[in-house]
């Protein structure tokens, strides 16, 4: 296969309970992980909640996906980049609850997603 | 690199138009189809064009049509071209990768 080595952006756009596009979009990730494909996670918009520390899912009556999220780094996923325009316009602070997030301005943002070859959006 | 950005919502309803906005540079392509024919109405649009003076927008002729937003208007302007389903095929080995925004 000519995909072997594409890179794979992950784009999050959605918060994570009142859909279940965030846990689909990391399911797919691990499962690229898995397959040893380049593949970075980015996370922009409403996809920014997905990171907040101490949620609490169970309150809600919802699988709690995001402690999944600590398995990235067990599939090789290293690459985690957060809008900081979608985070300021929340009145976020930089608090996630998974370690190694890297944090870009709006244009870097942009700049680092295009250098990806194949672009999912969630 | 250059993206191929589909717009397939209308920023009256949903926020992926203002986030594929955000996330376009001069050399992407843009075309709308769908519901996103809508944002041709929509101020983001003004905005866009202004933010970014050199892109052409791409929409799909049939979609526009059906909508009756194909106004002498719209189409006389040279910023914007109406194609068909099949002219999108080509636009999407023009660019490196192809993000659909819905």
């Amino acid at each position: 296969m000519t995909n072997k080595n594409k890179s794979i952006a992950i784009l999050n756009s959605t918060a994570p309970f009142s859909s279940a596009d965030g846990k689909d979009a990391l399911d797919i990730a691990l499962i690229f992980g898995s397959y040893e494909q380049d593949t970075s996670l980015f996370f922009q918009g409403d996809g920014v909640w997905q990171l907040i520390n101490t949620q609490t899912p169970n309150d809600i009556s919802m699988k709690d996906y995001l402690k999944t999220f600590a398995a990235l780094e067990f599939y090789d996923i290293e690459h985690v980049y957060v809008c900081a325009a979608s985070l300021a316009q929340r009145a976020l602070p930089n608090d996630f609850h998974i370690e190694n997030v890297t944090i870009l301005s709006a244009n870097e943002f942009s700049n680092e997603l295009r250098l990806r070859q194949i672009i999912l959006r969630f | 690199m250059t993206i191929l950005h589909l717009i397939r919502s209308s920023a009256f309803s949903s926020n992926d138009f203002e986030q594929c906005i955000i996330n376009i540079e001069q050399n992407d392509d843009i075309v709308l189809l769908d519901d996103g024919c809508y944002n041709l109405k929509h101020p983001l649009m003004a905005q866009l064009l202004v933010q970014q003076p050199t892109i052409k927008i791409y929409v799909i002729n049939n979609h526009v049509q059906a909508r009756a937003l194909n106004t002498d208007k719209l189409m006389s302007n040279e910023r914007f071209k109406s194609i068909t389903m099949s002219e999108l095929v080509p636009l999407t080995f023009s660019n490196n990768s192809v993000v659909t925004w819905q």
